[in-house]
């Protein structure tokens, strides 16, 4: 079913509503309203909760089986520009808008001189960008909002200005400038040859009987390329672990929680829609970088040296695991919905589990005032579970979550994807998952002990100049606990109601496969009949 | 380094390329051109009151509106997305207004295409003022400025006491 009536226009609000508190920012000079909030963290924080209100309005909605798609300004696809929201656009819009609400009591809380900088203005703006890309009905319009997020990423991730994030943000920035590039590349191949870059008119062109023989395999391949960058798979991953932990702790949480999974929803949009045959024919090479991805991650994330290098680096097995359920949906029959279900359940698990983890890893490092805290030679302890039991508390539970422990969403999404790979007999890639899922484990177990076990720094001192030397940083209260423990409660309850979350996850693997759906709802009234001739 | 020419022909050619740069904005209605053009024009008008006065100068005459007007710029145009919502029931659409007292046409894509117009402006210009000015220029503007504490900004690897 498809609404493309007035109450369509909604979605266009996700843009515009970033796009207005950032632009309200820009002009209203920063005032301090009440002691901890300001005008531009107070627009952020209305911001987000209207994305918020209107994300739980969407989900609602497009769970029923609605598909609301806008035909902006009037002017119809597959010229004019399409706004499609399913059930799975509507879930990642979702977990977004949780991520950013969840985000900016944590910036208000501990945010440091970035605050003046314009930290609140440029994460609106990434908001902005996501939310485009996940609604976005055609390639250009995906580069446009990918385009809004990178480059306001690039200024996020060298905000602050300190040595080593110029030299972690220009990795960053050539690597996205690159994919970019490929993206733009693949973008010119599928104007060039079909004349269109709706997603549903693509879909249909290909299926004409005599195009040349290099055109799927290369788009697919320079797709793949460009959102295998942004998404930090393998051999294109090396981006994010020298530049994400230079960041600070709020931009890290919000970029562990966003950037890269923008590139994920686009290889799940764009392969099941556009290049089923792809998906089963390149299968061997996908699952092989999905391993290696899982790899990588997990002695990446077990060598780093300090707490987020190693959380950040951790990532990059996340999204092996989230890809391999991708690359396993994909057989000679089509792409099985029943293989994407347990991938997209991993994401929305991995994207509040990430998030939460990144936070308090933030937080720990903000009152040590130094992330080493991996025991080893020459990394001392942090001991601070005299001080702060609820962070410690917190930070076991989603340590818990990230390695898959019961009750917790790790658990239901990971045991799907391990299912899926024994009933399509991928036993070395199921080896390599289980066992970096123990060694997960084991790193982020050793990471809790470091952080928390050991002797208690010594206490803040308020007597003065003259008392010993602090170790303890600012510190940080309920604003940074609370978002926290909010979101170790989302992943509770996606792991307590394990089977309401995989009906999600299922109606929206049931949407990506649906590939007829898809193009019924975007092509209304002929248009894209007339279109094709 | 400011140029003595410059300073002569300034006048007349700040008024010119403001002319053009608001003739490329109403152009682009129906024919290339627009606030995007029209945008790196007026930039271009910045740029030569850099040249001939020097950043610092500019800097100060109007360093710290740019960026407001930009966020200005920003509201101008989604006001122009939504303007046309209720009356033709969807964003994007446009609006248009005959003022007959004028006969000119005025409509909402306008409103957006001087957005635009504002943006390009407004954000060019910074770049171009931030590319110019010297480090010691910086250091003056610093001065300058009431807020000391900036200046310790990117120094410190902690966070100060919030």
């Amino acid at each position: 079913m498809t609404d493309s009536s007035n109450l369509a226009n909604l979605l266009a609000l996700f843009a515009i509503i970033p796009l207005c508190a950032a632009g309200g920012s820009l002009l209203i000079p920063r005032f301090q309203l009440l002691p901890r909030l300001h005008t531009h963290s107070l627009a952020a924080l209305l911001a987000g909760i209207v994305n918020l209100i209107l994300a739980l309005w969407l989900m609602a909605r497009t769970v029923q089986g609605t598909n609301l798609v806008l035909h902006v300004g009037g002017h119809h696809g597959p010229f004019g520009i399409v706004l499609v929201a399913d059930v799975f656009s509507a879930l990642l819009l979702l977990l977004t808008a949780v991520i950013y609400l969840g985000t900016v009591p944590f910036a208000i809380d501990v945010l440091d001189q970035r605050d003046r900088m314009g930290f609140y203005p440029l994460s609106l703006f990434l908001l902005m960008g996501v939310n485009g890309t996940f609604l976005a009905g055609d390639l250009f319009n995906l580069y446009v909002f990918f385009e809004i997020l990178v480059i306001t990423s690039f200024v996020l991730v060298t905000l602050g200005g300190q040595r080593d994030q110029i030299r972690g943000g220009l990795r960053f920035v050539v690597l996205n400038l690159l994919g970019s590039m490929v993206f733009l590349g693949a973008v010119a191949v599928a104007y060039g040859t079909l004349g269109t870059l709706n997603f549903a008119h693509i879909a249909v062109l290909l299926r004409q009987p005599n195009l040349p023989a290099w055109l799927v395999p290369m788009m697919a391949g320079l797709l793949f390329v460009a959102f295998a960058g942004k998404s930090a798979l393998f051999p294109l991953h090396f981006w994010l672990p020298c530049s994400y932990h230079t960041t600070h702790p709020v931009v890290n949480a919000l970029f562990g929680g966003l950037l890269t999974k923008v590139g994920l929803y686009s290889l799940f949009r764009l392969f099941p829609l556009l290049f089923p045959e792809q998906l089963a024919a390149w299968q061997p090479a996908f699952l092989a970088l999905a391993g290696a991805s899982m790899v990588v991650g997990t002695l990446g994330g077990l060598s780093g040296d300090t707490l987020r290098r190693a959380l950040s680096f951790q990532i990059v097995s996340h999204i092996g695991f989230i890809f391999a359920g991708l690359a396993l949906a994909g057989t000679r029959n089509g792409v099985l919905a029943v293989g994407l279900a347990p991938a997209i359940l991993y994401l929305a698990h991995h994207m509040v589990v990430k998030t939460a983890v990144l936070m308090a890893g933030g937080a720990i490092e903000l009152e040590l005032q130094t992330g080493r805290v991996v025991p080893g030679p020459d990394g001392g302890t942090g001991g601070l579970l005299a001080h702060r039991q609820w962070l410690a508390i917190w930070f076991f539970l989603t340590a818990l979550s990230l390695a898959g422990i019961p009750p917790f969403s790790g658990f239901t999404g990971k045991l799907g994807l391990l299912l899926l790979m024994i009933s399509m007999e991928q036993w070395l890639l199921l080896a390599v998952a289980v066992l970096s899922s123990f060694v997960t484990l084991y790193m982020i177990m050793r990471l809790w002990q470091g952080a928390f076990w050991g002797a208690p720094p010594p206490v803040r001192n308020t007597d003065g100049p003259a008392a010993a030397p602090t170790r303890l940083g600012p510190g940080f209260g309920m604003l940074t606990l609370t978002p926290i423990a909010v979101l170790v409660g989302c992943s509770l309850l996606m792991g307590v109601f394990g089977e309401s979350a995989w009906s999600v996850a299922n109606q929206a693997a049931a949407t990506l496969t649906d590939v007829e759906a898809y193009i019924d709802s975007v092509a209304l009234a002929g248009h894209l009949a007339d279109a094709s001739h | 380094m400011t140029e003595l020419y410059l300073k002569y022909v300034l006048n007349g050619l700040t008024a010119a390329l403001i002319l053009l740069a608001f003739f490329f904005l109403l152009r682009g209605h129906l024919l290339p051109g627009g606030g995007f053009v029209g945008g790196l024009m007026a930039a271009a008008v910045v740029e030569l009151a850099i040249i001939s006065q020097g950043a610092v100068t500019v800097q100060r005459r109007v360093g710290r509106l740019l960026l407001p007007v930009s966020g200005l710029g920003l509201l101008t145009a989604v006001l122009a997305i939504i303007f046309g919502w209720p009356q033709s029931g969807t964003v994007f659409a446009p609006v248009y207004f005959h003022l007959p007292w004028l006969e000119v046409e005025f409509s909402t894509a306008l409103a957006f295409d001087f957005g635009v117009f504002l943006v390009v402006m407004s954000v060019t210009s910074l770049f171009l003022l931030d590319l110019t000015l010297t480090r010691s220029a910086r250091l003056e503007q610093l001065l300058d400025m009431e807020d000391m504490e900036d200046r310790s900004v990117g120094q410190e690897q902690v966070p100060p006491p919030s």
